[in-house]
């Protein structure tokens, strides 16, 4: 009788395991970071759901009369455990360094390493740059040592993979706090709905710590205090773990690679119809401009009053999206409509409203006639170097005249002789 | 945490010091949940200590209900007056009194009112310590969601803390935190996922009996799983700080009956409402109506108890219909009692009883009157057996373990910490799953939904 009461029980707990291992199987791919985190936060969420099971049902297995295994201190035991899994968990984090968060480097590390290197490079420019390029990864590939070939202008790029809206304006403060630095001429400002997006839930545990002093002390708390709490995170052992494939060297399957003035070559994973495949069945469940809210303008309205107090032209553009990643995500969803129109609305009524502010949509690759092919776009927006080149080419003329308006501007302000 | 049990265990070692830092701990943990209100929480505590056995011991008790009412009620839950007087021109903005509900407002009131109540019949004297009774109001386990201890259990044990943490605590507040928040992070919040699938949308005749009993049986499962784990989790935190504090849930969902269903939901505040309402006002009809009338004085009490158990929720119509329905589902039960009817008790009355439960949560969890008349003519199939709504044939994968599992643990004796506590011998294999549990719970955790009952 006994037994058959536990053989109902354990034919479910193996039936749940099953579910359990055979959703990790589907969900996972190895090829990249975020399917794998995933599938292996929802096996262990699975398993320990079974635990959580086993232990409420625990009489059903076990006898009420005391054996051998019997313990004199299971509060001992147990709070033990619970320390060793701890403690295995958060040494792991600390070890590895998935997103770069704390000091050791063996293995490669995700987006946060690519912020604080390019913030270090910048640090350690022997030259001042006259133009800066700002914005998410979108921007990374934009080549300094191309724009200096062509225009003629000092270069660096500034962009940041998975860049926020806070960090942004972070990155202002830096730039233009620096008073050893000639301040740059001309930014060039990848910009999208995702840079107008308010603080709420925000992590701030992904900030570089690089910007601790230009930070309120409100904000730096929130730094250390992410931190801390992203050592009992899953998310980062889950990296952590997929991370540990890479020790000894060997690079990751995707990933950016940073040169001393911030252009950052890209290995991509797969091919562009199979990144652009990949990218829309992900966003399945999303729409665009999520985050998207008007009323949170402070980087637009902290550049815009930055341009005015340093003297130094602004030229915002929308970065090419890729006419399949286009048609089928973003223009199919009202909501993109929506946002669209404000953002458009807001950034054409700043270029209005200054001249030493541009706005130019360069969301259309046709409009500075970009390859869409894979030599000319990676995914749905990523563009590769030549495209990137184009998209110099065609700003060219904005440049040039960004850079004679604030030269104008500056010498209005210095009333130098030399300016006539 | 670690670091405040390190403090309390290690550094302190007077029973006076560990009060004390369990009274700065707690007011602590008030100012940064809800620092609007930590006056009101002192000033109550204050005005109750001092009035305490003293012949106009009633102000306190009127202005621990005042106080309730306007901050709560007014607060959250006078939407419908305020709708009214806006149509009259009279604008009246509650938002803009910045009247928002302070955390644990009802709760700490509820304990307050007992304890002036309690001494007043001298069931204990007046409470001498301030110190033990600030800290009886603020406790930080029990402050945002019960359970609703009484003075004279909590008073005893701050009287004499004890020296170290014995093993029977620490285990015991290992199991029910293990427990606690392995419902909360792995149970709860999957729920709360398969919940925003929007089984029930829109308010017509596509939701027949189907949807709606689905929607219901999910809501139930949400709220009770939800705020037992609370539940646990503040009764865990309880024993690593030395204290005992009264269970909330006993498996609800197995009872054979609705009376059986109150003494296992939310115990204390069940509770409560028998010892200071139920009793004194079934009483009093008796002895006014005579013992004639005692069928029809339990009935009277029985639905003025359970309409203000509604009303304790909010002052909102839905809750005030879900209390008043509990009230019938009473009455018929003790009616059903008197008639010695054959099947009171048995498996029919427990399905009947389960069914009336989860029908029950149409009020509790409906947004309006006419969301509210929609979900009734579904729940009795005034539009037929409808369609599965197409957005169950999308439920993620993984939700598939949490929502199996959780089927027999709600509805078997095993669902609380508990009753695993009262296993009288405790194996390693036991243990140490335990501790794994509650790690990987903890990691887990991420950034969980609130507790529904909070903000009760």
């Amino acid at each position: 009788m006994r037994q058959t009461r536990q053989l109902i029980p354990i034919i479910f707990i193996v039936f749940l395991g099953f579910l359990a291992v055979e959703n990790f199987l589907t969900e996972f791919q190895a090829s990249e970071i975020s399917p794998f985190s995933n599938a292996l936060i929802s096996l262990l969420q699975n398993l320990a759901g079974i635990g959580l099971f086993l232990l409420l049902f625990w009489h059903i297995f076990k006898s009420h009369e005391p054996d051998t295994t019997y313990l004199k201190n299971p509060a001992r035991t147990g709070w033990l455990s619970f320390f060793v899994i701890s403690t295995i968990c958060i040494l792991t984090v600390i070890i590895v360094n998935p997103r770069g968060l704390y000091g050791i480097r063996i293995f490669p590390q995700l987006a946060n390493a690519l912020k604080q290197e390019k913030i270090q490079y910048f640090n350690n420019l022997d030259y001042d740059p006259e133009l800066i390029i700002l914005g998410s990864s979108r921007s990374l590939t934009i080549a300094p040592a191309y724009i200096k070939n062509s225009l003629g202008l000092s270069a660096y790029n500034f962009g940041f993979s998975g860049v926020r809206p806070s960090e942004l304006s972070l990155l202002g403060d830096l730039i233009f706090a620096d008073q050893k630095k000639e301040l740059p001429h001309v930014i060039l400002f990848e910009i999208s709905p995702a840079n107008i997006t308010g603080t709420e839930g925000i992590n701030f545990a992904e900030i570089p710590i690089e910007f601790l002093p230009y930070m309120s002390a409100q904000d730096a708390a929130n730094l250390i205090l992410d931190r801390y709490l992203e050592l009992f995170n899953m998310h980062q052992f889950s990296e952590a773990v997929y991370v540990l494939q890479y020790i000894g060297g060997k690079p990751p399957q995707t990933y950016w690679e940073v040169q001393p003035d911030g252009y950052s070559r890209f290995f991509p994973p797969d091919t562009l119809s199979q990144a652009l495949e990949r990218q829309l069945k992900e966003r399945q469940n999303k729409q665009p401009c999520d985050d998207f809210d008007p009323e949170s303008d402070e980087v637009l309205q902290k550049f815009v009053s930055l341009s005015d107090e340093k003297n130094t032209s602004i030229i915002f553009y929308y970065s090419p999206v890729h006419p399949t990643f286009k048609q089928e995500y973003m223009d199919i969803s009202p909501k993109y409509e929506w946002c669209k129109k404000i953002f458009f609305d807001l950034l054409n009524g700043i270029d209005n409203k200054s001249s030493s502010i541009f706005f130019v949509d360069l969301s259309d690759p046709a409009t500075a006639q970009l390859a869409i092919d894979g030599s000319g776009f990676y995914d749905g927006f990523h563009i590769t170097p030549a495209n990137a080149e184009k998209l110099i080419d065609y700003l060219a003329p904005t440049i040039q005249l960004a850079n004679q308006v604030a030269e104008a501007n500056l010498c209005k302000s210095l009333a130098r002789y030399s300016c006539i | 945490m670690p670091i405040s049990l390190a403090i309390y265990w290690l550094i302190l070692r007077k029973n006076r010091a560990r009060l004390w830092f369990l009274l700065l701990f707690s007011y602590f943990f008030y100012f940064l949940a809800d620092s609007r209100y930590i006056l009101l929480l002192f000033g109550l505590s204050l005005l109750n200590y001092l009035i305490a056995g003293k012949r106009i011991y009633w102000i306190g008790i009127i202005v621990n209900l005042l106080s309730l009412t306007v901050f709560k009620f007014w607060g959250t839950s006078f939407g419908p007056l305020i709708e009214i007087l806006n149509s009259l021109n009279i604008g009246l903005d509650p938002s803009s009194l910045g009247l928002a509900v302070p955390l644990g407002l009802s709760y700490y009131v509820f304990k307050y009112t007992s304890y002036l109540v309690d001494v007043n019949k001298k069931r204990y004297p007046a409470c001498q310590d301030w110190v033990a009774f600030f800290t009886y109001g603020a406790f930080f386990a029990e402050i945002s969601a019960g359970p609703i201890s009484t003075f004279d259990k909590i008073s005893q044990q701050l009287a004499k803390l004890p020296k170290r943490l014995s093993n029977e605590f620490a285990l015991n507040g290992l199991l029910h935190l293990s427990i606690g928040i392995g419902k909360k992070v792995l149970l709860v919040e999957n729920l709360s996922r398969m919940l925003r699938l929007d089984i029930y949308v829109a308010e017509g005749p596509e939701n027949g009996l189907l949807n709606i009993w689905l929607l219901i049986f999910l809501q139930g499962l949400f709220l009770y799983l939800d705020f037992s784990s609370y539940s646990d989790i503040a009764l865990g935190l309880g024993y690593l700080f030395g204290l005992n504090l009264p269970e909330n849930f006993k498996s609800p969902y197995i009872s054979k009956n609705p009376s059986q269903f109150w003494q296992r939901w939310h115990i204390t505040l069940s509770n409560w409402f028998r010892v200071y309402v139920f009793s004194p006002l079934s009483r009093l009809l008796l002895s006014r109506l005579g013992s004639s009338w005692r069928f029809a004085s339990q009935v009277i009490a029985n639905l003025v108890t359970m309409t203000l158990v509604g009303l304790w929720h909010g002052l909102n119509i839905q809750f005030v219909l879900w209390g008043f329905f509990h009230g019938i589902l009473l009455s018929l039960h003790v009616w059903s009692v008197q008639k010695h009817f054959r099947w009171v008790d048995t498996w029919i009355d427990q399905v009947a009883t389960l069914a009336a439960i989860f029908a029950g949560w149409v009020f509790f969890f409906s947004t309006s009157f006419i969301n509210l008349t929609f979900k009734l003519r579904s729940i009795f199939g005034y539009y037929g057996w409808g369609k599965i709504n197409p957005v169950l044939a999308d439920i993620p994968h993984d939700l598939y373990v949490p929502l199996l599992i959780m089927l027999p643990i709600v509805f078997s004796n095993y669902a609380e910490a508990s009753s695993l506590v009262q296993l009288p011998f405790k194996s390693k294999a036991m243990v140490v799953l335990a501790g794994i549990v509650l790690a990987t719970a903890l990691l887990l955790l991420g950034n969980p939904g609130d507790f529904t009952y909070v903000q009760f």
